[in-house]
């Protein structure tokens, strides 16, 4: 069952356009990471999804049917921008939580604050930017929803509390929840997603299993003596999805026969020749890159 | 969710309770130090809304001798003015409070992201704002009765109470504190306009613009514009309380009944709520 479905969202502020014919449809209990860069359309699909914003057409559902207020009930959003009550402290704003939800569990949000080392005195604009997302974090987790949208979760989190909150992802996902966030640390997805969306200008560029995805392509990546110069027809290879280059270093994103990629580049007599598997960070750029940095797609 | 509008009230509250309390008790003790201390004559004059004042001497001793009037008689505390002042810091009041929906909007997310609908969330605020309102007036009411018991008005039998005056200077005051206060919804809660803004011009229209308008006479057609302004000016419909012979007489600057004012203040102010949670209901954050 899909707890989330995006289909068709096309969002338009006047003639620009945000979202552009998005469909994504998340599965009960998995954890997708959406990715994209800055303007990509991210923010307004999460809005779009939970009714903050119109849709200009699409349907878009949580749980089998259009977001109502009752949805709310199970499922919590962390906004990208701290939208926590500055005036108010870390205890006004728990109690508030705990007068909204039904299943807010007092016990659990002192296990998060004590995680998260909040002190419940403090007023909100009084915290830094890491402990209110810590705030933030506490309240979406605390009434253990059943889904979870999370806008750049770990925005301002310092290194070691970053791991705090992938952790809450993941156990999350493994009490059974399902988790749609976003983040622009690619590492973050890899670690915790196991489905990955990419968005480029509205669009969705890319969707599909993290491992899989991986597992699609190699890396042949060739260090020459002097600048790189990819060699004849490998722009129009069919094993070879993209090359870039940068320097004296040519990489080729290979879908098939890697080696036979490797012979064809020692021929060209190549200080090193290497093959990687591809990371996230890779399909992601892959995915994004415009052709400034690339040689371009092949057919 | 009320809870969020409870304590934000409660925190405006807070200070305008300070505010209000410690203007009281400078009034009161500047009165009663100058009374107990003094060694020469001095006269206090306390001026009420009709601008008949009032003198309260002293002559070294210790007793509180008040007169009143050009005739130096035994002055007179009307209570039912209590009632007009104390309306009055409600309405100050409600113009705080009037953008409380809008405060949600500077954000986006948390109060739209719960498991209440906006329509309900609305009217829940437009509750606790106007017990707070209501709370305001019993407040002031209640300071302004216990520095005329510190002044020893009641002892000396010097107070009067007209009851229908009190009465319809109150529902007047609240109803004009409510028509501001759901104005001021109607122009903020559909916007991310900054709150604070909207209610500067608003005394600014209220207490410059509107009496400036009312006061040129400029011909006919200039006066419809001014009598159109006033229909949209809340304190407009506040009821004054004027002293006609021995009568208390309350009235308002629009000519209309004291009911008339206080039906179609309460009128406004609730058709003006119903827009708010309209507009507010659409808003897309």
């Amino acid at each position: 069952m899909n707890t989330i479905a995006i289909r068709n969202l096309t969002k338009r502020y006047g003639d620009q356009l945000a979202v552009d014919d998005l469909t994504l449809e998340v599965e009960e209990g998995s954890v997708c990471g959406l990715l994209g860069p800055n303007g990509a359309g991210k923010t307004t699909a999460f809005k779009s999804l939970l009714g903050l914003l119109r849709p200009t057409s699409g349907t878009l559902e949580v749980l089998g049917a259009p977001v109502t207020p009752a949805t709310f009930e199970s499922l919590a959003f962390v906004p990208e921008r701290n939208d926590l009550y500055e005036w108010m402290t870390v205890g006004e704003q728990l109690a508030l939580a705990r007068r909204t939800y039904k299943t807010f569990d007092p016990k659990r949000a002192a296990e998060l604050g004590a995680l998260f080392k909040l002190d419940s005195r403090k007023k909100i604009k009084r915290l830094s930017k890491g402990q209110q997302s810590a705030v933030a974090l506490t309240l979406a987790f605390a009434f253990r929803p059943r889904v979870l949208v999370l806008d750049e979760p770990s925005s301002g989190l310092d290194p070691i509390f970053q791991r705090v909150a992938l952790d809450l992802i993941i156990d999350a996902a493994a009490s059974g929840a399902t988790v749609l966030f976003s983040s622009h640390q690619v590492g973050q997805v890899e670690r915790a997603a196991d489905r990955v969306a990419i968005l480029k200008d509205g669009k969705l560029v890319l969707d599909g299993n993290i491992d899989t995805l991986k597992g699609e392509e190699k890396i042949v990546e060739a260090v020459f003596e002097q600048n790189a110069i990819a060699p004849n027809g490998l722009a129009s290879d069919p094993r070879v999805r993209r090359i870039e280059s940068s320097g004296r270093v040519l990489r080729a994103f290979v879908r098939s026969d890697s080696a036979g990629i490797v012979r064809l580049l020692e021929a060209h007599n190549p200080k090193a020749v290497s093959v990687y598997d591809l990371a996230l960070e890779d399909i992601f750029l892959g995915a994004v890159a415009g052709p400034a940095n690339a040689y371009g797609e092949a057919s | 969710m009320s809870y969020v509008e409870l304590l934000r009230a409660r925190n405006i509250f807070r200070i305008f309770g300070s505010v209000l309390t410690a203007i009281v008790v400078f009034a009161v003790a500047s009165i009663l130090f100058g009374t107990h201390f003094g060694t020469s004559v001095h006269h206090h004059v306390v001026t009420n809304t009709n601008g008949h004042a009032f003198h309260i001497n002293q002559e070294g001793s210790s007793a509180l001798q008040v007169s009143g009037g050009p005739d130096d008689s035994l002055m007179r505390v009307p209570l039912e003015y209590l009632f007009g002042i104390a309306a009055y810091a409600a309405i100050i009041f409600a113009t705080i409070l009037g953008p409380s929906l809008n405060k949600e909007n500077d954000g986006y997310g948390y109060a739209f992201t719960k498991p209440v609908s906006r329509e309900r969330l609305a009217l829940e605020y437009f509750g606790v704002d106007l017990a707070a309102i209501v709370a305001v007036f019993a407040y002031t009411l209640g300071l302004l009765l216990l520095a005329i018991w510190c002044l020893g008005f009641f002892f000396k039998g010097q107070v009067t109470f007209d009851a229908g005056a009190a009465l319809g200077i109150s529902a007047s005051g609240l109803g004009a504190a409510f028509m501001w206060y759901g104005l001021l919804q109607a122009l903020t809660s559909w916007n991310h306009v900054r709150g604070g803004l909207v209610i500067g011009l608003s005394w600014v229209y209220v207490t410059v613009l509107a009496p400036i308008a009312t006061a040129l006479d400029f011909g006919p057609g200039f006066h419809a514009v001014a009598l159109a302004m006033n229909y949209i000016n809340p304190l407009a419909y506040y009821a004054s309380i004027t002293e006609k012979g021995h009568e208390a007489v309350v009235e308002s600057l629009l000519g209309f009944s004291t009911g008339a004012d206080i039906a179609l203040t309460w009128s406004i102010g609730i058709v003006a709520c119903a827009v708010a949670a309209y507009g507010w209901k659409r808003l897309e954050v």
